[in-house]
């Protein structure tokens, strides 16, 4: 198992790279793109200026030292060396910011474009961009110090906050919509799928097949308005004016699941589809294995061999489904968000597409890519325990 | 009558599909005594596996469907049980082994449960008492460190060694009788003597009558009480081992025996395959089915479906001219090489 | 041997009798005298697309499928004949019928009511379609292209290209597809957003999985005898890619097409609705349900129709590439 996870953890790399790669090109070199406007807004600027600013941004370098640099940022953790004298934290200097005697000679992941100031290592390599390095921890030995960082994802053009900030205010919000549509997603999507497996050619089967394939059809932003509209408009009466819609306003009167219910219904819809349409096929191919015939053989009764000895092997592809879904909601779904007004992070990633704020945008374009990769490396590596074929070595399958 | 441990008469299963009626088993007659074996030969198609399948109820209906015969099994008919009667036989008094032993066993649970879940169905013993039996029962069918192996996952053995669990599996209940079908095919030839051997040695030690189905005329030879020759889902001969192998009455299992590769292969015999395709189960010829491929077949056989009669005390076979004189085995080949 | 596996194989014992497939088959053309002419193969190949078609004409939602998609493009294409005609042109405001129209329910004139600017629902519903399909076909004809040609050099030259082509396209993979051409657009300038970027945004993210499905189609049909046995006869190896190879593979390629015109239909109206495609006055159904949704109260209508038009669209699709999935009998995952 050891060996299994390492060679996901392995491969999980060239990915990273590669999807990190993909991003800072598309961000930089796509025709249209401009990485100054693009940064600092859309400010007519003259010529001169924006050579100062090209190179104060480190924008004049080539591609791939400016890949590095993106990487630099993104990184959590750099490893300093400090020409073999260790830096103290100077009490006068702003937090985080510490006095040093050597110069920094070498900083991982980074190629240094210029040789950052001798004497304080608050690094400020370009104009106005001044950040510092090790403010949530450091551990030096010697020379060489591991420092830790959050990660740098820019600052809002509008109001120049963090976006590292803005969206971690945002994501509870997303966490909490993604938590409450994957329970949905589970009871209604692997409810219907072993319905229908189990009543195969039957009403509920022909119910259930129709069903998801409408719902895999259905444009996800258009379900949320048409069921603001059942709920709030067309059923104003009975519901009280429970369901929150943007036209009318919050009235934050009701507790606050109320305001999750249509959300989580529209971020679930498409997801329970397909996990009924997973669970079905395979709970159908499994029946159909010599295993279950087996188990037959033996005595055993329809319903014990049901969930005695179909259920486990049908739900590990199932539990893998929900799992990478359940990375993608976490990751923000900007339809549904869109459509409810919902604070999370996808919702504030369409404000910023109409508002132009694009480090924002691409913030959190990159946060949830993280996201979902992580989650993709996860659900590989609980693979491991949920099938013994893998827990206990014998290959990939 | 009712002294014979298990009674086929005149089994006929039915498959109705958008394509048509396939007649899977259509007219099965033998019977089994206890302690006896069986060696049920036939190519694949021929409903020697379906028909095993049917008397257990382990065929879905739909799409299958008994349509005739009955199947006795110390006088009870089987294929009249309800669920849950069948269930106390099947596993219990008959088990069954498969062909394939990778994929028969269930890849997420130990080796042990497995094998001790037919004695916590029948004999209601504890989950961790069967386990215990399930040790002893490895160790039975010849599995070195059961204590260890017991705990493992199917995946962790090797292909003999599941065959070898799903034997112990099998003889969990010490059942009458115990039906392999193709155990051997998926397995080496080395490995395959062993399992067939193993299967004797416990036949032996415990009186069970084993029920072969194999497509292997040679696997049976040697250790088959009787045998019963299958073509498209009917039975073409039946008959103690020797009477097969002596005095063969079918053209059919004639051919099957020339196909065999001699084992003294210094004698100057020739291998030579039967002709032709089985036919499709949906469309099968009319009068005799093997008739398009019979060498020797006459007009009569194209149109009239031979009966299945017994010819010589127990021999049977469904041949027109089968017990005629001079239609036999050697007669007819030395009269084919001579022409 | 399980029925089902024996079910199978009658049917492919069919398919292999040329005679039975033809005779299954009697509402078909008769065999013309060039048909005569060709090789064996051939006309098996010809029997065996036969088969495939008799299954699918027996499919009723498929047929149904097809039928809407055909009704869907006939009406787009001859829109300009009929509609301003009928409805009042919808791509155009006239001012004086604006105020006294506008965001009227159904009446016989109107058929779906009038959005805020008096326009008629239904014809803009219908000019709607036309970017729809235009960008669902054209975009997956992108797709494909660069799929398939990739797959193919990965597959033709195998070694280091393979593995650089698929770890390329495994990266593609692990992008969220939604997400790249949400990035994509916003960097577009709102000036410059349109038809085009959209196309191109969706057409130039879609092909990583057709490269994936087809090379894994080409690899598993290379492993065929009959393969084996076109190279035993001498057959040059483009020939084999070309007569033997790809048109056995490309049978899971041409369901997953069908079914990825809906996708990138759906894709398209979910990124006009944020504002990153199609641009007014250009007619969108993504757009038009954004734009109708500050007028939910007075009309609904404004926000239902164009979505029940890319539900039954996409939908059609959907059904239609299932049926083509059953009819050829190719395995897929869900």
């Amino acid at each position: 198992m050891f060996q299994y996870i390492t060679r996901r953890v392995l491969q999980f790399i060239p990915v990273f790279l590669g999807v990190t790669l993909l991003l800072f090109l598309t961000a930089n070199y796509l025709p249209g793109a401009d990485p100054i406007q693009l940064k600092m807004g859309e400010k007519a600027i003259d010529p001169a200026t924006k050579a100062r600013l090209l190179k104060n941004l480190g924008l004049d370098r080539p591609w791939y030292a400016q890949y590095v640099d993106y990487l630099s940022a993104l990184s959590p953790v750099h490893v300093v060396y400090y020409d073999g004298t260790t830096p103290e934290v100077d009490p006068n200097l702003p937090k985080g910011a510490l006095k040093q005697t050597g110069t920094v000679a070498l900083v991982i992941p980074s190629i240094a474009s210029e040789v950052p100031p001798k004497g304080v290592a608050t690094i400020s390599p370009r104009e106005g961009m001044t950040y510092t390095r090790g403010e949530a921890a450091r551990w030096a030995i010697g020379g060489l110090t591991l420092e830790f960082d959050p990660p740098d994802l820019g600052t809002s053009i509008y109001n120049g906050r963090k976006v590292l900030d803005i969206l971690g205010e945002t994501y509870p919000y997303t966490v909490k919509l993604a938590l409450s549509a994957i329970i949905l997603e589970i009871i209604f999507g692997v409810g219907a799928g072993i319905v229908s497996a189990i009543k195969k050619n039957s009403f509920w089967d022909v119910l259930v097949t129709l069903s998801t394939s409408i719902l895999v059809a259905l444009p996800v932003f258009w379900l949320g308005i048409m069921l603001q509209y059942t709920f709030a408009i067309w059923m104003k009466e009975a519901t009280g004016g429970a369901f929150y819609l943007p036209a009318t306003g919050a009235s934050g009167e009701f507790a606050d699941w109320v305001y999750l219910i249509l959300p989580s219904i529209t971020l679930a819809s498409v997801s329970t589809a397909y996990a009924a349409r997973i669970m079905r096929s395979q709970l159908l191919e499994v029946t159909g294995q010599d295993y279950i015939r087996t188990a037959y053989a033996k005595g055993l009764s329809a319903r014990k061999v049901l969930w005695g000895h179909a259920m486990k092997n049908a739900l590990i592809p199932v539990v893998t489904f929900i799992g990478l879904d359940f990375g993608a909601m976490l990751s923000g779904a900007i339809l549904t968000e869109s459509v409810f007004n919902w604070p999370g992070v996808g919702y504030t990633i369409f404000r910023s597409i109409v508002g132009r704020d694009f480090p924002i945008v691409y913030g959190g374009v990159t946060i949830i890519l993280f996201a979902v990769m992580f989650m993709n490396l996860l659900v590989d590596i609980s693979y491991a325990f949920l099938d013994p074929r893998i827990r206990f070595g014998g290959g990939d399958n | 009558m009712a002294d014979h441990l298990l009674e086929v008469k005149d089994l006929r299963m039915h498959f109705y599909t958008r394509d048509g009626i396939v007649k899977a088993v259509d007219g099965v007659t033998y019977t089994l005594d206890k302690g006896e074996t069986l060696g049920v030969v036939g190519e694949s198609g021929s409903g020697k596996s379906v028909h095993a399948l049917t008397m257990m109820q382990l065929i879905p209906m739909p799409p299958g469907r008994v349509v005739g015969g009955d199947v006795l099994f110390k006088g009870r008919s089987l294929v009249k049980m309800k669920d849950d009667e069948i269930r106390k036989i099947r596993g219990n008094d008959i088990t069954m082994i498969f062909q394939d032993p990778m994929t028969s066993l269930n890849p997420v649970y130990r080796i042990g449960r497995q094998i001790g879940e037919p004695l916590v169905i029948h004999k209601g013993m504890s989950r961790a008492d069967a386990e215990k039996r399930a040790i002893e029962l490895l160790r039975l069918v010849g599995i070195p460190n059961p204590e260890d192996r017991v705990r493992d996952y199917p995946h962790q053995f090797s292909g003999g060694m599941r065959q070898r669990a799903m034997i112990a599996m099998a003889l969990a209940c010490d059942p009458d009788i115990l039906i392999a079908d193709e155990p051997t095919t998926a397995l080496d030839v080395t490995i395959q003597a062993q399992i067939i051997e193993l299967m004797l040695e416990i036949q032996k030690r415990t009186g069970n009558a084993i029920i072969m189905i194999t497509h292997d005329l040679g696997v049976v030879a040697d250790i088959a009480d009787r045998i019963l020759v299958m073509y498209a889902g009917r039975p073409v001969e039946f008959g103690t081992t020797d009477e097969v192998f002596y005095r063969p009455l079918h053209p059919y299992t004639w051919g099957l025996m020339d196909s065999i590769p001699a084992h003294d292969m210094t004698e100057k015999s020739e291998l030579c395959p039967i002709k032709g395709q089985p036919p499709s189960l949906i469309d099968v010829p009319a009068g005799c089915a093997f008739s398009p491929r019979c060498p020797y077949a006459k007009e009569r056989c194209f149109v009239e479906e031979p009966p299945f009669r017994t010819i010589d005390g127990t021999h049977a076979a469904s041949c027109h001219f089968a017990g005629d004189p001079g239609f036999t085995h050697a007669e007819m080949t030395r009269a084919g090489v001579s022409a | 041997m399980s029925p089902r596996k024996r079910s199978n194989e009658t049917r492919r014992n069919e398919e292999h009798g040329v005679k039975d497939s033809r005779a299954g088959f009697p509402a078909g053309p008769p065999v013309s005298e060039e048909l005569a002419h060709i090789g064996h193969d051939e006309l098996a190949g010809r029997t065996l697309m036969g088969d495939a078609l008799r299954r699918l004409g027996r499919n009723k939602l498929a047929v149904a499928a097809l039928v809407w998609i055909l009704i869907v493009i006939l009406a787009a294409i001859t829109a300009d004949l009929w509609v301003p005609h009928f409805f009042g042109d919808p791509r155009t405001i006239n001012s004086v019928t604006a105020a006294a129209n506008r965001l009227q329910g159904p009446t016989s004139h109107h058929l779906m009511g009038t959005d805020e600017l008096g326009r008629d629902i239904f014809g803009r519903v219908i000019y709607g379609a036309r970017t729809s399909l235009v960008v669902g076909f054209t975009a997956v004809a992108i797709s494909l292209t660069i799929g398939l040609i990739l797959a193919a050099v990965a597959g033709f030259y195998g070694k280091w290209i393979d593995t650089i082509i698929m770890r390329i396209t495994d990266i593609f993979l692990a992008f969220p597809y939604i997400l790249f051409s949400i990035l994509i657009l916003a960097i577009v300038p709102p000036e410059a957003r349109g038809i085009g970027p959209v196309i191109l945004a969706i057409g130039l993210l879609g092909w990583p999985t057709f490269a994936r499905l087809y090379r894994g189609s080409v690899l598993s049909v290379k492993e065929n005898d009959y393969v084996d046995a076109g190279r035993a006869l001498g057959a040059s190896d483009v020939r084999l890619m070309f007569r033997h190879i790809a048109p056995n593979a490309i049978a899971p390629v041409i369901v997953y097409a069908t079914m990825s015109i809906g996708g990138a239909i759906l894709t398209e109206a979910a990124l006009s609705f944020l504002g990153l495609g199609i641009q007014p006055p250009a007619i969108s159904w993504g757009k038009m349900i954004e734009s109708g949704r500050g007028y939910l109260i007075v009309n609904p209508g404004l926000v239902f129709w164009p979505g029940m038009a890319i539900l039954s669209t996409v939908l059609a699709f959907t059904l239609l590439g299932d049926g083509v999935r059953d009819a050829i009998d190719v395995k897929m995952k869900d």
